[in-house]
């Protein structure tokens, strides 16, 4: 029983007081009022203590002034000793009692002592959950006073009160749950400062029960756990943050244990392979893998396994509905203590861009198939004239192996062509102009043939040239057959231009056979009439006519003829006489060069020019060299060497004279004559026509005996100034 | 030779050429008909009868040697060529190849009537040959089967004897055949048989010697 009230408590020793005096009067034996002031001691205390000395003094002292004040007048002796027993019962009973309870509230102390020191929220209850006790850590914490828990109506308002509004419902129903049944409470939930600023806690708290088993009480602890439940929540974030980067990553994430085995797989890896994430460890990586990669890194694994290092490899793996694609996969050991613990990999599609790189090699294979096809050398070259690329077929053309190809270039040339392409590709190189030049190429077997170069700079965005690009044709057949056409057409020229003899002595002779023919066989039928018995005179002189006819005609065509060598000064021009010279020795080129005679010309220079037909001259020219080939080609023997010269005669003329060292002529006045002839098959009339024409043209042609041996035959011309118009 | 039984055909570009050459056969008497080109030649409806072609070297249409090679398969009368410009080869090619002559323009009557002449003759020989052989083609037609195979062992000279073994007849059937084609092959003695199985090319297939031995 505790008293807390002064006023109860001074009342209640004053009550005892009185209760032992009016005892004590009744029974006569003032031994009980010492058991009044120990009672009165022990439930008062000091205060109520000291009155009720003072009120038992008193007493006492009036009991022993008046003897005969006692009730019944003289108590009995028994009586008497009854009661003090009695009162000493009383007092022994009240003082054990008394230090029981001492020692209870020194407990009591002791554990509030515990309790407000610890590091929490300590607290109380009845069974029927209204609190006992708070400690202070409680009001100190929510910033409420004793008196706000005291007057609160029914207690668990104040509880109430702090939680915060989202979790009262929760933890109420809990809290009610465990006072029902009986089972340890238990919560987390957040509890407003006295700042208005909820922390978490963590309340626990247990029963107490009688020895019945009756719950008597809760004693509870509430722990603020704010700051470890925030690094949880911190840790659960990261955590999130983690698998969600893990799962949009871009690229398939795989874990594996020491030995290989899988235990984990992004859901993007799981999606690609349509794997069930239970059967992740079941499934091994390489079951997935395109069987002809299988082996290769099979292989690489084992390897990367046992040294302990990354791995990375490309392989193909097959998706869910069966179609495979690239994946570039690095794998990586993670280490604990120098052992490997785990393996992480990380799977990226590289399909497109490995099927790009294919399709770009595929492109590359064929382009440089078709450089090394197409039936022309392709190379490459530096600015600075560097062959940086020569295509197979170039390099099977010259007999070199790459390496050595860049250094080998120019030694390919031929060395009478390399000055000019040297020169051309300085040019070139300084200018950037494209390239075009025909130049002797060196084939392997040390051939050259003609190729003709065209080469094309490639520059960059700013200008300057990065690369040349060149390509070779091998025109050697068309070199040749050019070369073959143009001496056909020097040919053709020559029959046409300058008359070839046989063939126009032919067409003259069918001209003029022809109406000879005609005049002849009517001249016979004419004279068969005229034989006749009786002459046939109308015939005779039908054909007659036709006769007198006939011969005109043979006339008409010797006539025509003669035009034709009619010298004109229509087509005149001012010339050279040495550019005359030179293209006739070009034309005669092929013809000279065939019968093994050298021609050497001793020119004047500045030759005051002539007024000449071009034609007519070459055709002279012409002549005149070819009877000296011819005279020197019936020899056979000695030096196969015509001179031709020219120079100035006098003032006004111009000389040339064109020597062979043949075997001479006896007469070098008939020469000139119509149809003389000392060649088998001449016809005698080269020499009389180049006479006609140099007399047309005011000059003179004559020949001389050569010294010692061969002929010379020379004209002179008069020279433009000095010519006749 | 008379008007009507030859004629020659002249094939020359120049007009006046070809009248002159008409003219002159006219003069002599001789049949000539004139072409301008080797094409009018072949074009005209030949007559039947000995010919000689006068062709000139150059025609407007062919040159007259490769004509001569074209038509060498087929008959055609014998060849004499003209030409206003002759050379060596050409002649002797065209001669190779059975022309006549080769004159050169201008050529005298006396070398162009010779080749004329002998130009026809040939042609006449020459048909009355085939017209004979065909003669004896068709008497050689009209033998029956078994004398075919009784001619040529006459004709080897075998004895009737030895024929009619070869070909397991008896002697009297073997000189009715053989009495046979004398007859019909128009043959007055043996000889003669034996002349006119050579123009028709029929083989001695045996010989006397051979067979008795």
């Amino acid at each position: 029983m505790k008293v807390s009230s002064s006023i109860k408590r001074y009342g209640l020793a004053m009550a005892i007081c009185l209760g032992a005096i009016l005892f004590a009067w009744l029974t006569g034996a003032a031994s009980c009022l010492l058991a009044a002031i120990v009672v009165a001691c022990i439930y008062g205390g000091r205060g109520p203590g000291v009155l009720s000395i003072a009120i038992c003094a008193l007493a006492f002292g009036i009991f022993l002034l008046f003897p005969g004040l006692y009730f019944p007048g003289q108590p009995h002796v028994w009586l008497r000793f009854a009661v003090f027993l009695a009162s000493a019962v009383v007092v022994v009973l009240f003082i054990q009692d008394h230090r029981n309870a001492e020692a209870a509230r020194h407990a009591e102390r002791e554990a509030r002592l515990i309790v407000e020191s610890m590091p929490g929220l300590g607290w109380s209850t009845d069974a029927q959950g209204n609190f006992k006790y708070l400690n202070p850590s409680v009001f100190d914490y929510t910033g409420a006073r004793c008196e706000d828990v005291e007057h609160i109506d029914g207690r668990t308002k104040f509880g109430e009160e702090v939680l915060h509004p989202d979790e009262v419902a929760r933890v109420v129903k809990t809290w009610l749950h465990s006072l029902k049944t009986g089972e340890p409470y238990q919560s987390e939930h957040r509890i407003r400062r006295f700042d208005g600023v909820y922390r978490w806690f963590r309340a626990a708290a247990r029963p107490t029960r009688d020895r019945t088993g009756r719950v008597t009480g809760w004693y509870g602890m509430t722990l603020d756990i704010d700051d470890q439940k925030k690094a949880e929540e911190a840790l659960r974030a990261s955590e999130r943050n983690l698998k969600s980067i893990v799962e949009s990553i871009p690229g398939m994430i795989a874990t594996a244990d020491a030995r290989g085995v899988h235990d984990y797989a992004n859901q993007r890896l799981l999606s690609f392979t349509g794997t069930k994430p239970s059967k992740v460890t079941e499934s091994s990586w390489l079951d997935v893998i395109h069987p002809d990669d299988r082996d290769a890194a099979s292989t690489e694994w084992l390897r990367c396994k046992r040294a302990g290092e990354p791995m990375n490899i490309l392989y193909r793996m097959r998706r869910f509905d069966g179609v495979y694609r690239w994946f570039q996969a690095r794998i990586e050991p993670a280490f604990d203590g120098g052992a490997i613990a785990r393996w992480y990999g990380l799977l990226v599609d590289v399909d497109e861009q490995k099927k790009a790189e294919e399709a770009l090699r595929t492109s590359e294979q064929q382009l440089r198939l078709l450089i090394d096809t197409i039936p022309a050398l392709v190379w490459c070259a530096t600015p600075t004239g560097e062959a940086s690329y020569l295509n197979k077929r170039l390099l099977d053309y010259a007999g070199l192996s790459p390496e050595e190809a860049p250094q080998a270039r120019w030694k390919l040339i031929h060395p009478d062509d390399l000055q000019p392409l040297m020169r051309t590709w300085a040019q070139c190189a300084k200018t950037g102009q494209s390239f075009l030049i025909t130049y002797r190429l060196r084939r392997a077997d040390g051939v050259y043939r003609w190729h003709e170069g065209r080469s094309e700079p490639w520059r960059d965005q700013a200008g300057n040239i990065v690369q040349w690009y060149g390509v070779n044709v091998d025109i050697d057949e068309r070199m040749h057959a050019e070369h073959e056409l143009r001496s056909t057409q020097a040919r053709f020229l020559r029959a046409s231009q300058l008359a070839s003899l046989a063939e126009l002595s032919a067409s003259i002779a069918h001209e003029v056979n022809q109406p000879l023919a005609a005049v002849i066989t009517n001249s016979h039928a004419c004279q068969r009439w005229l034989a006749a018995e009786p002459p046939n005179l109308q015939r005779a002189q039908l054909t007659t006519e036709r006769i007198i006819r006939d011969a005109n005609a043979a006339a008409e065509v010797v006539s025509r003829i003669r035009a034709l060598f009619k010298p004109t000064t229509l087509g005149r021009s001012s010339v050279d006489i040495n550019e005359v010279i030179a293209e006739v020795c070009q034309l005669l080129g092929d013809e000279i060069a065939a019968k093994d005679i050298s021609i050497e010309a001793a020119l004047e220079q500045n030759l005051p020019a002539i007024l000449v037909d071009r034609v007519q001259m070459q055709q002279v020219l012409v002549n005149l060299i070819r009877n000296g080939i011819d005279a020197m080609n019936a020899t056979g023997d000695g030096s196969k060497s015509l001179v031709i010269r020219s120079r100035r005669d006098g003032t006004d003329r111009v000389r040339v004279e064109v020597q062979d060292y043949g075997r001479g002529i006896e007469d070098t006045e008939r020469i000139f004559e119509p149809f003389f002839t000392t060649k088998e098959d001449g016809m005698g009339m080269g020499l009389a026509i180049c006479r006609s024409i140099v007399e047309a043209h005011d000059g003179r042609l004559w020949a001389t005996k050569g010294d010692p041996k061969g002929t010379a035959l020379s004209f002179t011309l008069p020279s433009h100034s000095a010519a006749r118009v | 030779m008379k008007r009507g039984d030859h004629i020659v055909f002249i094939v020359d570009d120049d007009p006046n050429v070809r009248e002159a050459l008409c003219e002159l056969l006219e003069s002599l008497g001789l049949s000539g008909v004139a072409f301008g080109s080797a094409a009018e030649y072949l074009a005209y409806a030949r007559p039947d009868l000995p010919a000689c072609l006068v062709l000139d070297v150059k025609l407007p249409d062919i040159n007259g040697l490769e004509f001569q090679k074209q038509i060498a398969a087929e008959h055609h009368p014998p060849i004499v060529f003209i030409t206003g410009h002759g050379d060596i080869p050409s002649s002797v090619g065209a001669i190779k190849r059975g022309a006549v002559d080769f004159l050169t323009k201008p050529f005298s009557e006396t070398q162009l009537m010779q080749a004329i002449h002998a130009a026809i003759d040939q042609d006449r020989k020459s048909r009355h040959e085939t017209a004979q052989l065909d003669n004896l083609q068709q008497r050689l037609a009209g033998l029956t089967p078994r004398e075919r195979e009784v001619l040529p062992l006459v004709v080897s000279g075998l004895l009737n004897k030895q024929a009619a073994a070869e070909l397991g007849i008896s002697e009297i059937t073997l000189q009715i055949h053989r009495s046979k084609i004398m007859h019909k092959m128009a043959a007055s003695s043996l000889a003669d048989l034996v002349r006119i199985a050579e123009r028709l090319h029929i083989p001695i297939t045996h010989s006397r010697r051979a067979g008795m031995s």
